[in-house]
């Protein structure tokens, strides 16, 4: 799990759990292994995901009408976990969903089931009342901070102390989405937030080519695809496997 | 006079009690801090105070009356009843108080443009009229169940020069609609405010939020005791987001023998599961930035709502009414949908006034209260809104069957 050290870098993707069905998530998961992935984040499903944008939000509410349940994703992610040992899974999904199953139980469910990590993207450091993140530091589940351009020095410095894993950079201000480009400054910025926060760090959002990949990967530990792989399954229909799986080993190549 | 009612939240990093807070994207800080960072400024400043009174003022015609409900009153036989009349401004309801101090706010941080979210349209409408008239350019996020609903108001948005860009997600109503002006916002931020409704969201939004519809209860204090010579026995006022009630319910705060009642909408009854009533039913949580009760599903996802009130269909309570609820200072109760038809009926029949859907609930409870009290005793009602937007739903509800035949002719027409 060393990415910052080894050369080359790593990939992370994205799917949305119960979209369209579990059947095809197992699918997109056996293709993103085949491609070489190195981490999934797996969204559980929200009602109201402020950060992401149409095509996440459009699947995330597809899972909720057909009755995806949080035990459903907990229980898949574990068979996951199991099946795909040389993936680090982790869980994306906004914090009520968390809190309302309660803290505790909700993370000693995701170290049964063997996940790296956790991302919950509205939970910032200042708000932790119920100690989200030691929780999770304490029972060795990664808890992934999500900022972005912008965000200070100063906040990079306690982002630090509460994250572990690695934390993960937006590419832009901006919600999820394909086909939008990178703040001008990305560069300069993560290379000094890598050093404030002192974790490798993975850069996403609207990443949905190779060349985009290659050239984030030159500061970036790991590059995270979202939204576009969604978009290849959504035109591909049924067929999604072969485009997905191209697209896929492509970035991958791009990143070593 | 007691204190400990009040709460400063920018001394409590946003929160009342265990409620508010930033549960936002990181992304959305240093807007947040931006905003509170402008607003401390603001508040510092005399001039911008006396900018925004001298518009609400000479512009939105405040202050607004405090009518004596005199046949009203007669007809339930019991307490004095008063009506502050947030309908008579411009733009119809309370919205619009909100909705120029924070375009003010916006020309201060040389903002060029204005979103927000809107239920029933009416703060689509107070953000439209402001961006009209201070020269901002306007995008108003609306669920399409609204849209169809509260058409009169979106044909007025655009005429204003307003985007009215329909939401699709989820309810399609009023949450979704914030959740989409949020999303707008992260995208935007260097050039946009995100004009906030009502005392939702983040920090600072349900303070600034508060502060600029306090204008409600200070007028009723001064208005009161020039009518009564004393303060109120109850203040009603119906609760959305909250922005209505608190306007009218915070500078009282601190007298502790003024009751106060925020009225949530019934729907088609609790029982039914239909119903937009937090304190009935909601549970703590963390949605569309804030910490408060939410209506929410086994998983914590909202659950839907409904009201015949488009701007009560709401899943949560902006963070200090849920406070003021925790330490018992104001009491919350609900009416339904069809109690609200008939209460509109009746102001409309003993005094003239056609209330705003959201206003009627607050009625509903007035004549449930009033005929309990004695002559002695004064209640306030806040009449948030004036219903003239609400004439499709209400005709509809009524079965107007000349209403229905006009509506054919108009089709009619139009399609020729
Ligand atoms: C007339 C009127 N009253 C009340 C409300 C409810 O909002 P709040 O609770 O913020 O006052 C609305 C919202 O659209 C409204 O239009």
């Amino acid at each position: 799990m060393s990415n910052s050290i080894n050369n080359n870098k790593a990939l992370m993707t994205h799917i949305v759990l119960g979209y369209p069905n579990f059947e095809a998530n197992k699918k997109l998961i056996k293709v993103m292994a085949d491609a070489g992935t190195d981490y999934i984040e797996m969204q559980i499903p929200f009602s109201d995901p402020i950060a992401d944008g149409p095509t996440i939000v459009n699947a995330n509410q597809k899972a909720l009408i057909s009755g995806t349940s949080l035990s459903d994703c907990i229980k898949f992610a574990g068979e996951m976990a199991a099946a795909f040992k040389e993936i680090n899974f982790l869980f994306m999904t906004y914090y009520n969903i968390i809190f309302s199953t309660g803290i505790s139980k909700f993370i000693n469910d995701v170290k049964k089931k063997n996940l790296y990590g956790l991302i919950v993207p509205d939970i910032p450091f200042d708000e932790d009342k119920e100690g989200f993140f030691q929780e999770c530091r304490n029972n060795s589940i990664n808890p992934v901070y999500v900022f972005s351009p912008g965000t200070t020095d100063e906040r990079l410095k306690k982002i630090g102390s509460v994250a572990s894993g690695f934390v993960y950079c937006t590419s832009r201000v901006g919600i999820t989405g394909a086909g939008k480009d990178p703040h001008q400054k990305l560069n300069s910025y993560i290379t000094n937030a890598k050093k404030i926060v002192n974790l490798p760090v993975a850069v996403g959002f609207g990443i949905d080519n190779a060349a985009k990949a290659k050239k984030i990967a030159e500061f970036a530990d790991i590059i995270v695809i979202g939204s576009k792989v969604l978009n290849i399954v959504d035109e591909a229909g049924r067929n999604f496997q072969k485009p997905a799986f191209k697209f896929l080993s492509d970035i991958k190549k791009s990143l070593s | 006079m007691k204190s400990g009612n009040k709460i400063n939240p920018f001394k409590t990093k946003g929160y009342f009690g265990d409620f508010g807070g930033r549960y936002v994207p990181e992304m959305l800080i240093p807007a947040l801090d931006e905003l509170e960072k402008a607003y401390l400024d603001a508040l510092k400043d005399k001039s911008f105070q006396q900018e925004f009174e001298h518009i609400l003022k000479t512009y939105s015609g405040r202050p607004t009356p405090l009518y004596f409900a005199e046949n009203l009153t007669k007809r339930l036989k019991g307490a004095k009843i008063y009506l502050k009349q947030e309908g008579l401004g411009q733009t119809g309801s309370h919205k619009v108080n909100n909705a120029i101090g924070q375009a003010l706010l916006a020309k201060r941080m040389g903002k060029k443009r204005l979103i927000a979210e809107t239920g029933a349209g009416q703060h689509g409408l107070a953000t439209a009229t402001v961006a009209a008239k201070f020269g901002f350019e306007c995008e108003i996020f609306m669920g399409l169940t609204d849209i169809k609903r509260q058409r009169p108001n979106v044909f007025w948005m655009e005429q204003l020069g307003a985007k009215v860009t329909p939401v699709t997600t989820g309810n399609m109503t009023l949450k979704d609609a914030v959740n989409e002006a949020l999303r707008n916002w992260i995208e935007t931020l260097d050039t946009t405010h995100c004009l906030m409704g009502s005392v939702l969201s983040a920090h600072p939004y349900p303070v600034i939020v508060r502060n600029f519809q306090s204008v409600i209860g200070k007028e009723v204090i001064t208005q009161i005791k020039q009518a009564e010579g004393r303060l109120p026995d109850y203040l009603i006022a119906c609760v959305g987001g909250g922005s209505n009630s608190i306007g009218l319910f915070y500078p009282f705060l601190d007298f502790d023998n003024v009751k106060m009642i925020g009225v949530e909408a019934g729907g088609l009854g609790i029982s039914t599961g239909k119903h937009s009533a937090r304190f009935a039913k909601g549970k703590l949580g963390m949605i569309e930035g804030y910490r408060s009760l939410f209506l929410q599903d086994k998983d914590g996802r909202s659950r839907e709502t409904h009201s015949v009130a488009a701007g009560l269909d709401y899943i949560g309570i902006g963070p200090e009414h849920a406070y003021l609820h925790s330490i018992g200072r104001v009491s919350y109760t609900s009416a339904t949908d069809k109690e609200v038809l008939e209460a509109l009926k009746l102001l409309i029949k003993t005094e003239g006034i056609i209330p705003a859907l959201e206003s009627s609930h607050a009625l509903v409870e007035c004549i449930k209260v009033a005929p309990k009290l004695g002559k002695d005793k004064v209640i306030v009602v806040n009449v948030s809104g004036r219903g003239d937007k609400d004439i499709f739903i209400v005709a509809e509800a009524l079965k107007d069957k000349e209403w229905t035949e006009f509506l054919r002719d108009k089709i009619k027409e139009a399609d020729k």
